[in-house]
């Protein structure tokens, strides 16, 4: 991994090049302006051969003079500003306190700044595509959830710990994972897990040591911190991830998007995508094959609006494995969580259900 | 327009303007129907008497070339009990004219002239006295000086039987003034500052009258309205009547009081636009026709033809000419049978040279329906005296202080096929313009008039009303004229005002004046539309600099703090950005100086989506 320092020089000659820019351009009396990429649908493409979403070269422009952006303009600079500050200080702050510390009020003005941390937060996003620099890069932490379990031993600002003497829980992922060292490991791939009491579950079955594998969870959709922790330890381990999520239109999303990118972060797919995941459940084939028809629930409109929707990605539609899945669960208009394996036994899921799945390669990819 | 300096010689002798008066006995038939006077209803009472009086001294004024000076005073004396007292500067009546002039109702002149005129609502003046009279036996007094040494001081009644003053007291004085006063008292009649009261009246008459000084002082306040032009505007100039616009009833009154000894001569010195030529025109005319209705059960259809292609109908022994015509046609038939046809023909055709005081109803017909088949010369339009775009707009900014004023005087134009006409027709928007509603805000007003004369009552029938109606105003962003801050003026100029009623209040929908005044305000519309969109522009250019100047403090900082340069110096710098994106908005400012911001009376113009694809 990059040494902190270096990825701070990095930062800051970005950040520094960004004002000076704007600088000249006010100099030489023209409307200060910066440009970032088109994080809309038409300027995102999927690259059949990283299999990740990418951003087109397609870019709008944040011009000061045009009413429409000026505010956006100034919370641009004020933000850009502030990272600089924490850089240079070496300080890393939250999201929402990153809020909190540039909100005042204008001058001669009730205005604020900025008016809740959804404007400073898609500040910072504008300015994270625009500058080509993740946000923890600036010393803005994501919101950190999610936590890791196995036999891992992992090095963090001069603390080293074993993932696999953390008690019932695991390490907590923070939002900023790129100073993270991998001391040693022993493990055969990532199991990424959509909930977390399906963790809890597994690390009190201590499946990790029968299949060899290390348990990650989002709980719920993988946040940013805990998606870039499984790219850096998928690149530099060398390990396949096997994704286990509810399913539902909601699981095959969270999987997608972990595999993928996500159309808000696709300037950061090669920071985030991990193409070579796999999907091990729950498939609706599972019902049939485990006996699960009476622990369905019922699709919701939303549900049946997003399996349209999931048809369409580029990824699944051309996908006959994936399509099947979709229309199966149009068809059968039923959704299957992956706690509902514990109306076998609470640990059919550790005993029978991974073990076969896994050891049988049985996988959508 | 007349040159005349401020102070004119007088152009027209007192004494001869007086000589004029023509007596009517009227005083016992309108003292019980005094609504032929327009004094009906309490409010409208005392307006008529203002407006009588009024009228009266600014025309006294005009024709003797004085700029005038009008003062009027309305006192409140006990429950619906007033004293009016209005002044001029204007020539004055002398000493032995007073009493009638005052104190007998007369027709003057003005009746039988064609000429254009403030309308009286009555009688004039002499009818304000009687309604005084009537309604508190009282008598009026006047002052009058004609500037010659002499002022008569003189309380006057009318003998209502024998409609004859009677001076009650008179005393003459000497001094120098010049002007009258008329000092009466009334019952009955109830006042307001409304929208249909004296003060109106006057504020309607300044508007349409800017050579006068007006002052007005009511119970609780008092306001001048200031001379805005100085020149007296030039006398306007009898027109006769055109043919094409007559009636037979007006044909017989004109021929029955015509001084000419025969039709011809009368046509020709009582109507404009009627040559030698023109009444052999006619006389040929109307005796085709005569010829061929009189002979049609008599002889064939050919033989008429030949009959009138042989005549020579222009001539002036029409008689004699026809009847050689029918010898000639008829050559061979039966003599008896050509004697009985000569006979018919010789007391029907018409004859130029009989009298016009035997003309009888059947003859004026003919000759008005023979008016329809020869074509005249249009009207001349001379006698009509506009009151001009330029100063229209002069008075309606100097009285509402607008944002936008524009008048229009369109050229005259003939209505009924031989009135001369012409409209004048303004609109003035913001500042005062419009009238105050009780909330506050501000609702369209519409100002009418006839020959400058303000018409405040009847509005709804009024041809200015339709036309007003009749416009979309949407089309010209103006979403809700009815609550628009808009004063609309609209001025009919004409030798004859067809009024709708003997009220005298609204003005008849006749077609060219309808779309006249149509015309006029959608071209004015138009100007105004641009004038909103350009208003509307510059506020939110205004908005945007505003904008765009919040948010410079901040991002100079931040940029000072980015590239560690001087934050003060980058925020000039942005200054100077910020100001010339809006240079042009600069330069407009100085022409609207006195643009303010205003109720959404006119469209909402969407702000452009600037946003490209976000």
């Amino acid at each position: 991994m990059e040494h902190q320092k270096e990825i701070d020089q990095e930062s800051l000659k970005k950040i520094n090049e960004f004002g000076k820019r704007i600088l000249e351009e006010i100099k030489s009396g023209k409307s200060p302006t910066f440009n970032l990429p088109l994080r809309a649908k038409s300027n995102i493409t999927f690259n059949e051969a990283t299999k990740t979403l990418e951003l087109g070269d397609k870019y709008s422009t944040r011009s000061f003079l045009n009413i429409a952006h000026t505010r956006k303009f100034m919370q641009s600079l004020l933000v850009a500003a502030a990272c600089k500050e924490y850089i240079s200080e070496g300080k890393t702050v939250g999201k929402r306190e990153l809020y909190y510390n540039l909100k005042h009020s204008l001058p001669n003005s009730k205005e604020n700044t900025f008016e809740d941390d959804i404007e400073s937060g898609s500040v910072l996003n504008d300015l994270e595509a625009s500058l080509n620099i993740l946000r923890e890069r600036l010393h803005v932490e994501a919101k950190a959830r999610g936590s890791i379990y196995g036999d891992i031993v992992l090095s963090q600002a001069g603390d080293t710990f074993d993932c696999s003497k953390l008690g019932r829980g695991g390490w907590a992922i923070p939002g900023y994972v790129e100073d993270v060292d991998v001391v040693n490991h022993k493990a055969d791939f990532i199991l990424a897990i959509e909930n977390d009491a399906m963790m809890s579950r597994l690390i009190q079955e201590k499946i990790y040591k029968k299949l060899n594998c290390l348990l990650v969870t989002g709980e719920g959709m993988f946040p940013r911190g805990v998606r870039r922790f499984i790219k850096i330890l998928s690149e530099k381990l060398k390990l396949p991830v096997i994704t286990f999520v509810d399913g539902d239109p909601y699981g095959f999303y969270i999987y997608s998007v972990l595999k993928y990118g996500s159309i808000e972060l696709a300037h950061l797919s090669e920071r985030y995508a991990v193409p070579n995941s796999k999907y091990v459940g729950m498939t609706m084939d599972d019902i049939d094959e485990y006996g699960l028809q009476n622990v369905t629930e019922k699709l919701k409109d939303v549900d049946k609006k997003r399996i349209r929707e999931e048809m369409q990605y580029p990824w699944f539609k051309d996908n006959p494995a994936w399509l099947r899945q979709l229309k199966l669960m149009e068809q059968k208009g039923v959704r299957i969580e992956q706690q509902a394996l514990a109306n076998k036994s609470l640990d059919f899921v550790a005993k029978k259900y991974l073990p076969e799945k896994i050891e049988g390669q049985k996988f959508l990819d | 327009m007349n040159e005349e300096p401020k102070t004119a010689k007088l152009g027209v002798n007192a004494e001869t303007l007086f000589k004029e008066f023509r007596e009517v006995q009227l005083s016992e038939f309108f003292r019980k129907n005094r609504q032929y006077l327009g004094y009906v209803g309490k409010q409208k009472s005392l307006t008529t008497v203002v407006h009588e009086l009024v009228t009266n001294s600014l025309d006294a004024c005009e024709e003797a070339g004085i700029l005038p000076d009008i003062k009027v005073i309305i006192k409140e004396l006990g429950n619906e009990h007033y004293k009016v007292i209005v002044e001029d500067n204007g020539p004055g009546v002398p000493e032995k004219h007073i009493d009638r002039v005052f104190g007998q109702l007369l027709t003057g002149t003005k009746f039988h002239r064609n000429i254009q005129l403030r309308g009286q609502q009555g009688l004039g003046v002499s009818g304000a006295v009687l309604f005084s009279q009537i309604t508190t036996g009282k008598p009026t007094r006047i002052r009058s000086g004609t500037g010659n040494g002499k002022v008569v001081d003189a309380q006057i009644l009318i003998d209502i039987k024998t409609n004859s003053p009677k001076i009650v007291e008179k005393e003459v004085y000497n001094d120098m003034w010049r002007g009258t006063i008329v000092e009466s008292e009334f019952k009955g009649v109830k006042y307001s500052r409304g929208a249909k009261g004296p003060f109106e009246y006057m504020r309607w008459t300044a508007a349409a009258n800017p050579h006068a000084q007006i002052f007005f002082k009511d119970n609780t306040s008092e306001i001048l309205f200031e001379r805005v032009v100085n020149q007296v505007p030039p006398r306007p100039k009898e027109i006769k009547p055109h043919p094409e616009g007559l009636e037979p009833h007006d044909l017989l009154d004109i021929a029955h009081s015509s001084k000419a000894r025969q039709v011809s001569s009368m046509l020709m010195s009582e109507l404009s636009r009627v040559s030698a030529d023109k009444v052999r025109e006619i006389q040929e005319v109307v005796n085709t026709d005569i010829i061929q209705n009189t002979l049609k059960e008599l002889l064939p259809e050919q033989k008429i033809s030949e009959i009138i292609k042989k005549s020579n109908l222009k001539s002036q022994a029409i008689k004699e000419d026809v009847e050689r015509a029918v010898r000639e046609v008829l050559v061979g038939e039966d003599q008896q049978k050509i004697s009985d046809i000569i006979r018919v023909l010789n007391g029907a055709i018409f004859d130029m040279r009989m009298s016009p005081k035997r003309l009888e109803w059947e003859q004026a017909e003919q000759l008005v329906n023979a008016f329809k088949k020869v074509k005249f010369m249009a009207p001349p339009t001379s006698g009509l005296i506009p009151i001009g775009k330029k100063v229209i707009e002069k008075a309606l900014t100097n009285l509402l202080a607008p944002d936008f004023v524009e008048a229009i005087s369109r050229s005259p134009s003939v209505y009924r096929g031989g009135i001369p006409f012409l409209v004048e027709v303004a609109i003035a928007y913001g500042g005062n313009s419009g009238r105050e509603t009780s909330e506050g805000g501000r609702k369209v007003e519409l100002m009418r008039f006839a020959n400058r004369a303000p018409l405040l009552f009847d509005a709804g029938g009024c041809v200015t009303t339709l036309a007003m109606e009749s416009i979309d105003w949407k089309r010209y962003h103006i979403i809700d004229l009815e609550s628009a801050p808009i004063t609309i003026f609209i001025n009919l100029i004409s030798t004859h005002v067809p009024y709708t009623s003997a009220g005298k209040q609204a003005i008849a929908k006749e077609d060219e004046i309808y779309d006249e005044i149509r015309f006029a305000l959608m071209q004015i519309a138009r100007t105004l539309q641009k004038f909103l969109a350009g208003k509307r522009r510059v506020q939110e250019e205004k908005a945007k600099k505003r904008m765009f100047e919040k948010y410079v403090p901040e991002t100079a900082t931040a940029l000072s703090k980015l590239t560690g340069m001087d934050a003060n110096e980058i925020q000039k710098s942005l200054e100077k950005i910020v100001m010339s994106r809006f240079s042009e908005l600069f330069s407009k400012e100085e022409l609207q100086e006195n643009t303010q911001e205003e109720g959404a009376a006119y469209e909402e113009i969407p702000e452009p989506d600037e946003e490209a694809e976000e």
